[in-house]
């Protein structure tokens, strides 16, 4: 019997290695294109191509050099092999498969094939994957890179001399300051608008109420420096606005992580001690923050005296999707930041620097707020966001689906 | 036929058997990866260099493990270490000071471990899981979460600095060193033996004149010393005292001592096989990754190759045992 167990596992384990030569998930460097990139190229040598370009260098058309780096950017990109790309991410959860679905949904548009890489929630694994994917020959690199980490990605990465771009969470050197163009939200201002919605349709649900019956739990994660940015504002303005108010923050930082379940605890835990509190709002950094508390509400039949509005839309769709037109939750609304949104620039932005047709200080530079908190030396793309509601979530997502997949791809 | 049995008998070995994977694990993707990247000078650089912090969580656990014990607090106590040796730095404390006391505070976890199992008398898993739950909030506590950045610069050298055209990075010797000092140590000393000799009856090896509490708090120590020793090279590495530091390193350094041959009951298994047990896993991790496979199925994968591992160990062994009551 144990033979054959013995042998079984030999024929998974050589199935399994088979099955990753036959490309993976995510694709091997060796791609099915007829123009692939020859991965014996090293990443310096992509890296020290002149930013004129050279045989390789895509044609443009003749209003360039305009629109370099955005998804209408009028470059030929079938001009040139298919570009590497990599996706380097700190894990692989939720939120980074559906913005690697999202990137991957431009690679025939933009002639590009792009691979996960992760971390595994392991910053030795992550760092060392930077080495490994420039060992591999990738032609570029899109980073999402965590704070505490960011110094060190960055020594390196400028070691390898692939292109890159951050993505998500901006690059910062030891002074707090960017160091290449960016992907990024306005972190502060995600979690204004959502604050800001709630103070603007509360009376909607409620009509007027007593403020000193109402209470804010504020959803956060105190050891992610971006995710903890989005709880700022819903408290100055809560306690600004509300002074008679009460406000409670809720860390899920030890409590959890990033997970509904974590919510769910915490704002039950404070739910449940403040029975005087009649009217509840929650904000929080995450969109799995929504569906643990409005799950809180309706398991203590308090649907009609909450309302939800977080920052994020994914897991919130999932819950609304399954929802009738009957059903109640105090899920009432999200910001929603398409993934689209997030690859479009992201994957278009790394081309334009393989290209060479920019350079890490010239990309993206008129998109740079002039009073960007991180410095304005490099690029910064911020992602446009929107609230959205139930009644609107699904009219906000055909419309982005339509703008960027169904309208100037590649026709060849 | 002398020979021809001689021949079986080195290919019973458990050495032989994790040196026949490597091989294969290596031939493999050298193959499938794209002229032969798996093998490209600077990949075979990133399969060691994973290898460094988790291989002192490895030896860590592995002493312990020969000598019937367990320590789950290994990747918490490494991780607190090396944020407070992080606060030291940053709090203008020189670093051959902040190196010393950091140490000793990993080696005090490691002794309160061993008060907890050997005077109090809980079960090494509850006392030790317990301990770690305590460092992982201390953790949390002592910077209020947020990462400490790693300035001084003989420890961004020693974290950072590589030999040989970048090829040999300077906390890979220390790993090396470390795990040449500990096989010698336990395959070659008085002490080593009766560590082995406890794993493997403690009774006996209480009534043959070994004090095993004695022996307990001495691999207890010196499991915390090097899970200190780990979160500092790893905030030496990130040149940042983090949160998460070494806490998702742990198991790997388990799993890879049980693949090298270290046994859960004690009273067995070498470092010889642990380093190539790792050897094993971060080039078969590697690979995946190399080809691009998901993650999720790197992770199913590895979990494959361990039972395969634990699978063909257990055959040998049983085998052997045969052969030895045949021969009774």
């Amino acid at each position: 019997m144990k033979k054959i167990i013995s042998l079984l596992l030999v024929v998974l384990m050589a199935a399994g290695l088979l099955a990753c030569g036959g490309g993976g998930q995510n694709g091997n460097i060796e791609t099915s294109g007829t123009e692939t990139q020859t991965p014996d190229a090293s990443a310096s040598e992509t890296a020290a191509a002149p930013p004129d370009g050279g045989a390789d260098t895509p044609a443009v058309s003749a209003d360039a050099p305009q629109n370099v780096g955005y998804i209408d950017d009028p470059v030929d990109h079938f001009a040139r092999d298919t570009y590497q790309i990599a996706y380097l991410s700190p894990a692989f959860m939720f939120l980074q498969q559906s913005w690697f679905a999202a990137m991957q949904a431009f690679e025939e548009r933009l002639n590009f094939k792009v691979t996960s890489f992760t971390g595994e929630n392991n910053s030795d694994t992550y760092l060392t994957n930077i080495e490994l994917i420039a060992s591999q020959g990738y032609d570029g690199i899109i980073m999402d890179c965590e704070q505490p980490v960011a110094v060190r990605a960055y020594e390196i990465i400028e070691e390898t001399g692939v292109p890159y771009i951050a993505f998500v969470q901006s690059l910062l050197d030891e002074n707090g300051k960017t160091v290449c163009p960016q992907v990024v939200l306005d972190q502060y201002d995600t979690g204004k608008k959502t604050i800001d919605w709630l103070i603007a349709n509360y009376k909607s649900y409620w009509g007027e109420i007593d403020a000193s019956t109402l209470g804010l739990i504020d959803c956060t994660v105190t050891t992610s420096p971006d995710l903890a940015l989005r709880a700022v504002a819903p408290e100055e303005i809560f306690k600004a606005t509300f002074p008679e108010g009460h406000y409670f923050m809720a860390d899920m930082a030890a409590a959890g992580g990033v997970t509904a379940d974590a919510a769910y605890t915490q704002v039950m835990a404070t739910v449940s001690a403040h029975p005087e509190i009649e009217h509840w709002w929650v904000t929080g950094s995450t969109e799995f923050f929504g569906s643990g508390s409005a799950r809180v509400f309706d398991d203590l039949g308090k649907v009609d005296d909450a309302l939800v509005c977080v920052v994020g839309a994914g897991a919130n769709i999932v819950d609304w999707d399954s929802m009738t037109p009957d059903t109640k939750s105090s899920l009432v609304a999200c910001l929603a930041i398409s993934d689209l949104l997030y690859a479009a620039p992201a994957v278009s932005g790394v081309i334009a620097l393989i290209d060479g047709r920019a350079t890490k200080e010239t990309l993206w530079r008129d998109k740079t707020p002039a009073d960007w908190q991180f410095g304005t030396d490099y690029g910064v793309w911020l992602v446009e966001n929107d609230i959205i509601t139930r009644d609107t979530y699904k009219t906000y997502f055909e419309e982005i689906n339509a703008k960027y997949l169904l309208s100037g791809g590649h026709t060849d | 036929m002398e020979s021809a049995k001689g021949f079986k008998k080195f290919f019973n070995e458990k050495m032989v058997t994790l040196l026949v994977l490597l091989v294969i694990v290596v031939a493999a993707f050298t193959v499938l990866s794209k002229n032969g990247s798996y093998l490209h000078p600077a990949n075979i650089r990133n399969i060691f260099s994973l290898m460094v912090v988790t291989s002192l969580l490895t030896l860590a656990v592995g002493c312990l493990m020969i000598s019937g014990n367990i320590d789950l607090s290994t990747g918490a106590n490494g991780t607190l270490c090396g944020i407070l040796f992080a606060l030291l730095l940053q709090g203008g404390v020189a670093w051959p000071v902040a190196l010393i006391a950091t140490l000793l505070i990993g080696m005090a976890i490691g002794a309160f471990n061993a008060t907890l199992v050997n005077i109090v008398g809980f079960q090494p898993f509850i006392a030790t899981m317990a301990v770690a739950s305590v460092a992982k909030g201390l953790t949390y506590v002592a910077n209020n979460a947020v990462a400490v950045p790693v300035k001084d610069p003989v420890i961004t050298w020693i974290g950072t600095e590589r030999f040989f055209n970048n090829l040999l990075p300077v906390t890979l010797i220390i790993a090396i060193v470390a795990f040449v000092f500990y096989t010698v140590l336990m395959g070659a000393t008085e002490f080593g033996r009766s560590v082995y000799l406890i794993g493997g009856n403690r009774e006996a090896a209480r009534l043959s004149g070994i004090h095993p509490v004695k022996i307990s708090y001495i691999l207890f120590i010196n499991s915390g010393m090097l899970s200190a020793l780990a979160g500092i090279l790893l905030a030496a590495r990130l040149k940042s005292g983090t949160v998460t530091g070494v806490v998702n390193m742990q198991f790997s350094g388990m799993t890879a001592a049980m693949l090298g041959g270290v046994s859960f009951g004690g009273g067995s298994g070498g470092f010889g096989g642990v380093f190539i047990g790792m050897l094993i896993i971060n080039g078969f991790n590697n690979g995946l990754t190399v080809l691009g496979v998901s993650s999720y199925w790197q992770t199913v994968a590895s979990g494959v190759l361990l039972l395969f591992a634990l699978t063909v160990d257990y055959l040998n062994m049983k085998r052997r045992g045969k052969r030895v009551s045949k021969r009774g």
